[in-house]
């Protein structure tokens, strides 16, 4: 678990930031050692940093710095309808991480929060006890990689491991770590486990240039599926976000059909689908910054507080998509929102 | 524009010798230094006098003085909106509790104390690679060796601390006006908390001797605030595992030429419209945002509003009725 800590990282933060009570956990003093060059600032609450007013997040963006922190609060949330549950009742979701080393185009966190930079919490040993006290009430879903990557953050703070550690003695917790990261060693480091499930977001490369910046292409992300299925893991693809557009709209019949060459069907577990979609507080803030991008200039429809394509279009998109899918995998596999 | 708040001549002085400045005679409340307009940066300097609220004051006349802010500021400075391409500094010097450097070394502040409310300041730093950087703490008086009997705060003996008396009034400014990584606090130490012993021609050789170092870190400042108006952001330095962040490939988003300000047709068409038609400031604005998201999907906006330029009306109502028939045009392709 130590060995990923310990591996180079020079110069991947512009800055750390340690909270004053974060030094006191192994993880930060960890990174201190393998980050030595890095300037270091201590801060009485990683809020004093992430949350300043005036900061520009595409700056930040470029040059990230790293705040280590202790969580406290909430450690576990409800899994919020916008969300695929994917058919589990109890769904909650953690966020070990705020924000995260990729930067998509259309990621709602650029709307969420007033920084770009990374904030890490290090007191992990709370958050598989708020899970234990969860799993006290019945079993649950987890999405553990909600809305960061923690295995392409793996090799700075080996997240997932903690999680291994923790999972292999709760399998009434079921976790799904997804991510968009070509990292193949990790599923030759890992075991595979029933109650882990590795969700692989996958777009076609065109949308990957477009929209997915610092992210692995297709060609890499097929390449760790591969890896994930060949070790035994629970492998579930994600078509998710999808976009309409005249000029996107025919990548996908040949994308899914390109996907399911290279990936056997038999062999994953299932598929989640969605479209682009984003609550429209976020949306409005990126759509006032990113004012040159062609994604937030679409014409989108509000439902609920909710940015999306409307229904009609939404409905006639999926049902084609459904129908080539359905080539390949079971409707009941196929999970939409 | 680069705007430099020192307070003291003696730390103003090389660098208005660097830069060619030339004293403003029309600013009487402090003393204002300015290039002339075709130098590159342009470059104006305040002498603020010592202490927090002096820095501050002389930082907003500056920025008052410059157009930066006010209610004739170009692009609306009165109210929310933030110079991308400015950068502002706090030049002077520091007191050192610590051995590790000596007397005339430069520092690069990457946290600020301000030691009579305890609030932290955390400008982001993206320049001066291999300069050092430090946090300081900033005083209401002078501070010297019985700093440890009469400051509650402040580190203990044989602890590393330095200090200053304007970059908390500097911080309150940038972080108000500016976005965090276009303020910069730049100290050069004078002294290892014995300010009772300073040397007036020492001084002046420390502050002479880091000019080029002043200068290499202007340069690397605009260049990032530059990059954020040209929408090409300075290239990425980490170091990275390819299956961690793989190299970035440029996106049509991030390669493509700014489309923001409206061009001068539209500009004209706009206004015509907006007064024919009644506009409130907040119709004006979507207008706006629907000409500059028609060019950018490549559509022509300007055959639409001249479509429209002729039309009046008698109230707000009315225009807000055609306001929704020129967004529905401006959507539409070209058959």
């Amino acid at each position: 678990m130590k060995e990923s800590l310990k591996a180079s990282g020079k110069g991947l933060f512009n800055t750390i930031y340690v909270e004053k009570r974060a030094y006191g956990y192994d993880i930060t003093r960890q990174l201190l050692n393998r980050f030595g060059s890095c300037p270091v600032v201590p801060v009485k609450h990683y809020k004093d940093v992430f949350n300043r007013p005036n900061q520009h997040f595409d700056v930040q963006k470029q040059h990230p710095s790293l705040i280590l922190a202790v969580k406290e609060g909430s450690f576990l949330y409800q899994g919020p309808d916008i969300c695929q549950d994917f058919g589990y009742r109890r769904f909650f979701y953690s966020s070990f991480l705020l924000n995260c080393i990729f930067d998509c185009e259309y990621c709602y966190l650029q709307g969420m929060y007033p920084s770009a930079n990374i904030v890490a919490f290090v007191n992990t040993e709370d958050f598989l006890r708020a899970m234990d006290d969860e799993a006290s009430n019945g079993s649950f879903y987890l999405a553990a990689s909600y809305d960061t990557d923690l295995i392409a953050f793996h090799n700075i703070i080996p997240y997932p491991d903690y999680l291994y550690d923790f999972l292999r003695t709760h399998r009434d917790i079921t976790a799904e770590i997804r991510t968009k990261s070509a990292n193949r060693e990790f599923y030759g480091n890992h075991e595979p486990m029933d109650n882990i499930i590795i969700a692989f977001t996958v777009a076609p490369q065109e949308i990957i240039r477009r929209y997915e910046r610092h992210t692995p292409s297709l060609e890499a992300r097929i390449k760790a599926i591969q890896a994930a299925m060949e070790r035994g893991f629970k492998v579930r693809l994600c078509f998710d976000p999808v976009f309409i557009n005249p000029e996107i709209n025919e990548l996908y019949e040949p994308f899914y059909d390109y996907i399911f060459s290279q990936v056997d069907p038999a062999g994953i577990l299932d598929v989640g689908y969605g479209f682009f979609r984003m609550p429209k507080d976020f949306f409005k803030r990126i759509e006032k910054r990113r004012i040159n991008s062609l994604l937030y200039c679409d014409d989108y429809c509000l439902r609920e507080d909710v940015v999306s394509y409307p229904p009609e279009l939404q409905n006639e998109i999926r049902e084609k998509h459904i129908a080539i899918l359905s080539r390949y995998i079971e409707r009941d596999r196929i999970f939409s929102l | 524009m680069v705007l430099i708040v020192t307070a003291l001549p003696l730390e103003a002085a090389p660098i208005i010798e660097r830069f060619k400045l030339k004293k403003d005679g029309d600013a009487h409340a402090y003393p204002v230094y300015r290039s002339s307009e075709v130098n590159n940066p342009e470059v104006s300097l305040i002498v603020s006098g010592v202490g927090k609220v002096r820095c501050a004051m002389a930082a907003v006349y500056l920025l008052a003085s410059c157009g930066i802010l006010g209610p004739n500021a170009s692009g609306g400075r009165y109210s929310s909106e933030i110079p991308n391409n400015d950068i502002i500094l706090n030049i002077g010097f520091c007191g050192a509790g610590s051995k590790r450097y000596n007397p005339g070394d430069l520092l690069v502040i990457n946290k600020v104390t301000d030691m009579d409310t305890g609030r932290d300041y955390y400008p982001d730093v993206y320049f001066g690679r291999d300069l050092p950087k430090e946090s300081l703490l900033c005083f209401s008086k002078p501070v010297g060796q019985d700093v440890f009997e009469t400051q509650p705060n402040v580190p203990k003996a044989g602890q590393d601390f330095f200090c200053d008396m304007e970059s908390a009034g500097f911080m309150e400014v940038v972080q108000k006006f500016f976005y965090s990584h276009q303020g910069a606090v730049i100290k050069i130490i004078s002294d290892l908390l014995t300010p009772e012993k300073l040397d007036k021609g020492l001084l002046r050789s420390y502050m002479e001797r880091n000019v080029p170092l002043i200068e290499q870190i202007i340069s690397e400042m605009k260049c990032v605030a530059d990059s954020v108006c040209t929408g090409k952001h300075a290239a990425v330095e980490h170091v990275a595992t390819p299956d961690v962040i793989p190299a970035a490939t440029p996106t049509a988003a991030h390669t493509a030429t700014l489309v923001t300000t409206p061009v001068d047709g539209e500009n004209y068409l706009l206004e015509t419209i907006a007064d024919n038609l009644h506009f409130s400031y907040a119709m004006r604005q979507i207008l706006l945002k629907e000409i500059r998201k028609a060019r950018l999907k490549g559509l022509q906006p300007l055959k639409t509003l001249e479509l429209f330029a002729e039309i009046k009306v008698n109230s707000k109502s009315e225009g807000k009725k055609i306001l929704e028939r020129i967004i529905e045009s401006l959507r539409q392709r070209p058959v």
